[in-house]
């Protein structure tokens, strides 16, 4: 069995509903939902956020397929959809002309909004038709707020449609009460798989490929600290946790280390991607965040190191907070003026410092945690990052070290 | 003691779950309350119409929508959103809806068959026309169909949601001979015109001379009971048990305001605090704090709405009235403007003026000569946002 982290929609149902981990009542909710618009006039409009490689789609896939699995629900719902990778969208006409044609609806080359808004009605009879839009945010911001106005009311005035849309962080055009579709969607949150759901995944795709010693190990007590260390590294991701299970076999699940570096190799190609279509001096602060030292630093810190001005680093700071490349943070008590920032993905700062050092800081790092979810002592390793001594610091207190520690060695603390 | 510490509801028992759904409209008839305000719809509907008021996402759609449906057994209802980024865009629309209506339909069907060409809607001075270029006449000079004579014949009532964004499109002048087009005609013939808006219209049309006739129907927050009924089913749609100390608490916090209910909820069936006593309370300031309701727009909207010098104004009525516990006069409001700045100082009929329209923009409700936040809730909102303590 093939796994297709990157593209669930690629892969079938059956493979997706199998690896379905930890999203009962998130699926129950949208079964729910369409069944409810396929049945009556309620139209809960729905947006799931979550990060990148949270499962946004894989969950898409297996809520419409349920939908089509249940003969009420699909008798009365058409769904058309606007792919997580399409180009071109660039305004409500390539909207209304892109989710004709997943309807198979002929509209040749005719841009007239009314005629594409009436060849989508009558094309699904009496039904709910379904818009299932990927990356929102993306699409919203081609449409501007005419387009935005024109999806609204004639969401509003046909009454006929439901909105199922994706995004990876929420943004100013759903939180401002000037904009038309403020309050128009529910937020639904996704939030990452617990070490528990990773578990279970991992456990499943062993099955699946027949790694029934690997599977039995994940079941045990030392598969389970095993998978509480590496959930601290996954940070929640299911595609981090399914490239994962590429790289797991019953030794490399013990050990840990082997299996961590082939994660982070495979990550590259993707992360790189990721980091080319930034900006440069975003670029600059996601790798300084990655490689500096520590993990998380100030404006001003980031300001000196990188050589942007304080103005340019705040702006690029808020920018990629909102799409969550970074998180901040505050001292819990005290002096509340500095703001820290880190980045939110740990194998995104493992993945810089394997390309730019080695994988020394990724090794100590999961030597660490290894050792301490499986309770026995933390051994005195070579350290030149300093990686130890900050976590001495924040063990004996020291509110700031906490914060400038890797997220992914909190648990250390407790 | 507060009532409101002490006050636990009773939940009726039978009530049947319904899903939360902040923001968008559901079945009609699972409107959950709003019976006065519907009953006062339906008298205004025979009278010549209503102008329905409340702020953004109170469930004015809703509400038309419900009585929409409502309308079917008798007469017809036809529903179109104003909210549109162009006045082409708003007149396609209503085409479409006006054939998508049975009666409607046949008649513009038998006149673009009588003259041999397809209709474009026009709206203006005239109200609504239909125009096209004959093709079968002997004249064949464009011909004109009065939308409204036949609207007024197939007895319809007429729902315009979003009314103040259409008077945008249409600039003050149009909008007002629009609007008056539309009285003189439910004057002479009873056509029934419904409105909404979250926007006060008096942003967009300066004279209100055109539709002074409708009955007003203001949306506020719910009644407390029809309150308790919406946050009980809410509770069973998200299969938590609607304990009397829960629901009583969603519906303080929110100040019953229904989209405020329904957020709350939906917040909660992603939270593992559930058993934590100030659960609906900590949703609360989460939302307020981070901004998630945008609440901060009641701060940046007021220098949209007023003059510099209004909006110094309106922020000290503001400040006082958040944190009086009791409805604050309008002398009392002339003096702390007069005290904190001499320069501000209003006339009678300026302080009148900026409390009126604090009311209409959905600050400000009136309690006998003196007024209050328009919710506990709005009250608690601006002492975050102005650090009021």
């Amino acid at each position: 069995m093939t796994v297709r982290p990157f593209t669930p929609t690629q892969e079938s149902v059956e493979d997706l509903e199998r690896r379905t981990v930890g999203r009962d009542r998130l699926l129950g909710v949208l079964s729910g939902r369409l069944r409810l618009a396929a049945t009556t006039r309620t139209r809960q409009h729905t947006l799931l956020i979550g990060p990148r490689g949270s499962g946004k789609t894989h969950l898409l896939q297996v809520a419409l397929s349920r939908a089509q699995a249940d003969p009420e629900t699909a008798q009365g719902l058409a769904i058309a959809r606007v792919a997580e990778d399409a180009v071109g969208v660039n305004s409500y006409v390539d909207l209304l002309r892109e989710l004709a044609r997943s309807l198979g609806v002929g509209v040749d080359r005719e841009r007239n909004q009314g005629v594409l808004e009436r060849a989508l009605l009558d094309a699904v009879g009496e039904r709910t038709l379904v818009f299932v839009i990927e990356n929102l945010d993306r699409v919203f911001r081609s449409l501007d707020t005419p387009g935005q106005e024109d999806l609204r009311s004639w969401v509003e005035t046909s009454g006929r449609i439901l909105i199922l849309a994706t995004t990876p962080a929420l943004f100013k055009s759903l939180q401002n009460r000037k904009k038309p579709w403020f309050g128009g969607l529910i937020e639904t949150p996704l939030e990452g798989l617990s070490a528990e759901d990773g578990r279970e995944l991992l456990t499943r795709i062993a099955a699946d490929r027949g790694d029934q010693a690997l599977a039995d190990e994940l079941q045990s007590d030392r598969g389970l600290a095993r998978v509480q260390a590496l959930s601290q590294l996954t940070a929640g991701s299911p595609r981090i946790w399914m490239l994962l299970s590429d790289c797991l076999d019953v030794e490399s699940l013990d050990d840990l280390i082997p299996a961590v570096e082939s994660l982070v190799e495979g990550l590259s190609p993707y992360y790189q991607s990721l980091l080319w279509d930034l900006p440069d001096n975003h670029q600059a602060i996601v790798r300084l965040l990655a490689e500096g030292p520590s993990a998380a630093l100030t404006a001003s810190e980031i300001s000196a190191e990188t050589g942007l001005t304080q103005q340019t680093v705040s702006k690029a700071l808020g920018l990629l907070k909102e799409n969550r490349w970074v998180r901040d943070e505050k001292l819990p008590t005290g002096d509340q003026r500095p703001t820290w920032y880190s980045l939110r993905e740990p194998m995104l700062r493992h993945h810089f410092q394997w390309r730019a050092t080695g994988g020394e800081s990724l090794r100590l790092t999961t030597g660490l945690l290894r050792e301490w979810y499986d309770h026995t002592d933390i051994q005195q390793n070579s350290d030149q990052s300093g990686l130890t001594q900050l976590l001495e610091s924040a063990r004996a207190g020291d509110q700031e070290a906490r914060i400038r520690l890797p997220a992914e060695l909190r648990p250390l603390l407790s | 003691m507060d009532e409101n510490t002490t006050w636990l509801p009773e939940i009726p028992e039978g009530l049947e779950p319904l899903s939360p759904n902040p923001g968008g409209p559901g079945e009609p008839d699972d409107l959950v309350g709003r019976e006065q305000e519907l009953a006062r719809l339906h008298k205004a509907v025979l009278a010549g119409g209503a102008h329905v008021i409340g702020d953004r996402r109170m469930g004015k759609t809703w509400l038309v929508k419900k009585l929409q449906n409502d309308l079917k057994e008798t007469v017809t209802a036809i529903y179109i959103s104003g909210e549109t980024s162009s006045l082409d865009v708003f007149t396609d629309r209503l085409l479409k809806e006006l054939r998508g209506n049975r009666r409607v339909r046949d008649g513009i069907k038998k006149w673009e068959m009588e003259i041999g060409g397809e209709a474009k809607l026009n709206i203006g001075v005239a109200g609504l026309t239909l125009t096209a270029k004959a093709t079968k006449a002997a004249d064949q000079a464009p011909k004109q169909l009065d939308v409204l004579d036949l609207l007024v014949s197939q007895r319809v009532v007429l729902i315009i949601d979003e009314i103040t964004r259409l008077c945008q499109s249409l600039g003050p002048d149009d909008a007002r001979e629009f609007l008056s087009g539309l009285r003189s005609r439910r004057q002479s013939h009873g056509l029934p015109l419904i409105i909404s808006g979250s926007i006060g219209l008096h942003h967009a049309l300066p004279d209100f001379t055109p539709v002074n006739d409708l009955w007003e129907v203001k949306v506020g927050p719910l009644g407390r009971d029809e309150a308790v009924i919406l946050a009980a089913r809410l509770l069973l749609g998200i299969e938590v048990e609607p304990t009397p100390q829960l629901v009583a608490d969603i519906v303080l916090e929110t100040s019953a305001i229904p989209y405020y209910i329904q957020g709350v909820v939906d917040k909660l069936q992603y939270r593992k605090d559930l058993d934590s006593p100030t659960i609906v309370s900590d949703v609360v300031t989460e939302c307020i704090a981070d901004n998630s309701w945008d609440t901060e727009h009641y701060l940046t909207r007021l220098s949209e709405y007023y003059d510099p010098k209004g909006v110094a104004c309106a922020r000290i009525v503001l400040d006082m009235v958040a944190v009086s516990e009791k409805p604050v006069s309008i002398d009392a409001l002339g003096a702390r403007i007069t005290a904190s700045d001499p320069d501000l100082a209003l006339t009678r009929d300026e302080l009148l003026d900026l409390i009126n329209n604090l009311e209409k923009d959905h600050y400000l409700a009136r309690v006998g000569d003196a007024d209050t936040m328009a919710s506990p809730l709005l009250a608690r909102i601006w002492r975050f946002h102005r650090r009021l303590g």
